[in-house]
C-alpha cells in the first residue's frame, strides 16, 4: 500500500503554523532553537549568577559586580536548546488495514500526521528526521531550513509504502545506535509486535529520549462491523483464523484490545514516555490542537504551570 | 397453453442459469466472509470448531426458494403465457410481413430471406391461441391488408406462404400505421360485430364508460363479457 499523494491541503497547512513542538523534560548542551530549557547554558536570557571558578568563561563575568564587590561572578544564562525531533513511521504491513478504505488506513493517517508534525517543526526552523521502519530501518530523511522544505518532505513520505512484520527489537537498537543524541521521538505505529513492545520502548526512553508513543487504530480494529463465520487472515504472517463473531464474542474482543492499550499506557507512564491513542476517524486537526502532548496549546500550558 | 414471447426452450434457458447463478451467490454470501486484519492475537478463538460444522450448509432455504420463484414468475411474465384452456379473452394480433424487393435477395450463407420470413411468422402464428384473431399485412411500397382479422388459421397459412417479394422498398412507417388503424378500427368496431350470447344484435345493452363489464339486462347480467369476449366496450348505436 502506498501513502496518499496529497498529505495536508494548504488551509491545514496555514493552520499548522500556529502550532510548536515543544518538549517537557530538558537536554543538556544543545542550543539555538526556540524552546527554553531549565538548564543553563549560551542565550540570550538572563538566569542567575554564581561563584566564578577556575575554567569558567571570562566573557561570562558580571565586572560591574567585580567593581562593587571585588568577588567575580559569573552570570548564567537560560539556554535555548535545538533539539532534533526524529518521527519514526510504522510502515509494517498491518498498517495497512483498520480502515473501511485505503484512506482511512493507519498508515494514510500516519503518514498525514508525519506531514503535519514535520511542517510545524519547519515552520519553527527545527530539523526534522522522518525514519521509517517495520522489522528494520529504512533509509530516513531529515528535513531542515525552514517551511520551503516541507514539499520535498512531503514527497518523500508520499513515497513510503507498507511492507514487512512490526518489530521494535531491532529497529530501536539500530535507532539507538544511529541517533545517538537524545532527542524528541514521535513513535507513530499500532504497536502490534508479536515479540513485544515494552523493552524496546523502554530502551529507548532510557537513553534520554523523550517519546512520544501515538498509538494509532482505525475503526475496525477495535469495533470489527463483521457479524457472522469469518475467515481471517493476519496482515503480516501467514495465520488464518475462523471465527464466528456474534455480540458476545465482539465484546470479548474489544475487552482484549482495550487491556493492550492500557498495558502500552503503563508501559508509556513507566518509561516516562508520552502515550496517545488516536483512531483514525479523529480530524487531524483536533489530534495536533487538543490531543498531542507536544503539540497542543492547552498540554503545553500545563506542562509549563507544572514545570514552574 | 402456450407462451407468446418466449418458446418453453428459451425459458428454460434463460431460467436455469439466473436460478443458478442465484443458488451460488447464496452459497457465496451466507459462506465464511474473509477479511484481513492487523493481528489475530485479540479474536476469541474458541469458536472455530463450531463454526467448521455449519460451514457450506444453507442457513434460510425459504428465502433461496423465494427468490427463486419470484425469479421464474418474472420470466413467465416476460414469456406471456396465453392460458387457453383457463378462458382468457381473446387478443387481436398483427402480423407484417415484409415483401419488399430486397426479400428477394439471399443472406451472406446463400439462403434467400423470403422463406426464412415465412417459417419464422407461421412458427409465430403457430404459438398463438387459436382464436386469437389475426391481421396479416404484406409491407412493401404500398403496404396492403392481406387477410383482415381472423381466427382462421388454414387461410392465415395460406397467405403467408403465397406472400412474395414485390419491386418496390419497404415502406415500414406506412405499414406500422395501416397495423395500428385497422387494430384501432377493429377495437372500436368489434363490439358491434359481436353481442353475448344472451342478447344476440343487442350491442346497446352493454356500457359505453370503457371496458366490458357485464350485460345491462337483468337476466344475463352474469358472465356476459365472459361470453362476449370484447376487450372495449360496444358503442351505442
Amino acid at each position: 500500500m502506498r501513502a496518499p499523494p496529497e498529505l495536508l491541503s494548504r488551509e491545514m497547512l496555514e493552520r499548522l503554523e500556529r502550532l510548536t513542538i515543544r518538549w517537557s523534560q530538558s537536554f543538556r548542551g544543545r542550543i539555538g532553537g526556540d524552546i527554553v530549557s531549565r538548564y543553563s547554558g549560551v542565550g540570550h536570557e538572563f538566569l542567575d549568577h554564581r561563584h566564578f571558578q577556575s575554567g569558567d568563561d571570562l566573557r561570562a563575568v558580571n565586572w560591574r559586580a567585580y567593581m562593587r564587590l571585588e568577588r567575580m561572578f559569573l552570570k548564567l544564562f537560560r539556554s535555548e536548546p535545538r533539539i532534533p525531533v526524529r518521527i519514526l513511521i510504522d510502515t509494517s504491513e498491518s498498517m495497512a488495514c483498520g480502515g473501511a478504505s485505503v484512506a482511512e488506513s493507519k498508515f494514510a493517517y500516519a503518514c498525514r500526521l508525519a506531514a503535519a508534525l514535520c511542517y510545524v517543526g519547519l515552520v519553527r526552523l527545527e530539523t526534522i528526521v522522518l525514519q521509517p521502519f517495520s522489522e528494520t530501518l529504512a533509509d530516513s530523511f531529515r528535513a531542515h531550513g525552514g517551511r520551503m522544505r516541507y514539499a520535498q518532505a512531503a514527497e518523500y513520505i508520499s513515497s513510503l509504502r507498507t511492507g514487512g512484520l512490526t518489530a521494535f527489537q531491532r529497529p530501536v537498537r539500530d535507532y539507538l545506535m544511529k541517533y545517538r543524541v537524545p532527542g524528541l521521538t514521535f513513535v507513530l505505529s499500532d504497536f502490534l509486535d508479536p515479540g513485544g513492545h515494552a523493552l524496546p520502548l523502554e530502551h529507548l526512553a532510557g537513553e534520554g529520549h523523550e517519546v512520544h508513543l501515538l498509538h494509532l487504530a482505525g475503526p475496525a480494529d477495535r469495533a470489527p462491523s463483521w457479524r457472522g463465520e469469518l475467515e481471517l487472515f493476519d496482515a503480516e504472517s501467514d495465520e488464518t483464523l475462523v471465527v464466528s463473531l456474534d455480540d458476545d464474542s465482539a465484546r470479548e474482543y474489544r475487552e482484549a484490545y482495550d487491556e493492550f492499550c492500557r498495558s502500552l499506557e503503563r508501559h508509556a507512564q513507566r518509561s516516562r514516555a508520552h502515550y496517545a491513542h488516536l483512531s483514525t476517524t479523529e480530524p487531524l486537526e483536533q489530534v495536533l490542537f487538543r490531543q498531542l502532548p507536544a503539540t497542543s496549546p492547552d498540554a503545553i500550558k500545563a506542562m509549563e504551570a507544572l514545570r514552574a | 397453453m402456450g407462451l407468446l414471447n418466449l418458446a418453453l426452450g428459451q425459458l428454460l434457458g434463460l431460467f436455469l442459469p439466473i436460478a443458478g447463478f442465484l443458488v451460488a451467490l447464496y452459497f457465496y454470501d451466507r459462506s465464511r466472509r474473509r477479511a484481513v486484519v492487523s493481528t489475530l492475537r485479540f479474536w476469541p478463538r474458541r469458536l472455530a470448531p463450531a463454526v467448521r460444522q455449519r460451514h457450506k450448509r444453507i442457513q434460510h432455504p425459504l428465502s433461496l426458494l423465494l427468490q427463486i420463484v419470484a425469479l421464474l414468475l418474472l420470466l413467465l411474465a416476460i414469456a406471456d403465457p396465453r392460458p387457453e384452456a383457463l378462458g382468457a379473452p381473446a387478443k387481436h394480433v398483427v402480423i407484417v410481413l415484409d415483401t419488399s424487393a430486397a426479400m428477394a435477395l439471399s443472406d451472406n450463407a446463400g439462403n434467400p430471406i423470403m422463406p426464412q420470413a415465412r417459417a419464422l411468422a407461421m412458427a409465430y402464428l403457430e404459438r398463438l391461441p387459436s382464436r386469437d384473431r389475426i391481421l396479416l399485412i404484406e409491407a412493401d411500397g404500398a403496404p396492403r391488408v392481406s387477410v383482415p382479422f381472423s381466427a382462421d388459421r388454414t387461410l392465415l397459412r395460406a397467405a403467408i406462404l403465397g406472400a412474395a417479394p414485390g419491386r418496390t422498398a419497404l415502406d415500414l412507417r406506412a405499414a406500422l400505421d395501416l397495423a395500428v388503424g385497422t387494430l384501432r378500427l377493429a377495437l372500436d368496431s368489434g363490439g358491434a360485430r359481436r353481442a353475448c350470447e344472451a342478447c344476440r344484435n343487442r350491442p346497446r345493452h352493454f356500457r359505453r364508460d370503457g371496458f366490458v363489464r357485464q350485460c345491462r339486462e337483468p337476466d344475463h347480467a352474469s358472465g356476459a363479457s365472459a361470453r362476449h369476449g370484447l376487450s372495449r366496450a360496444a358503442p351505442e348505436p
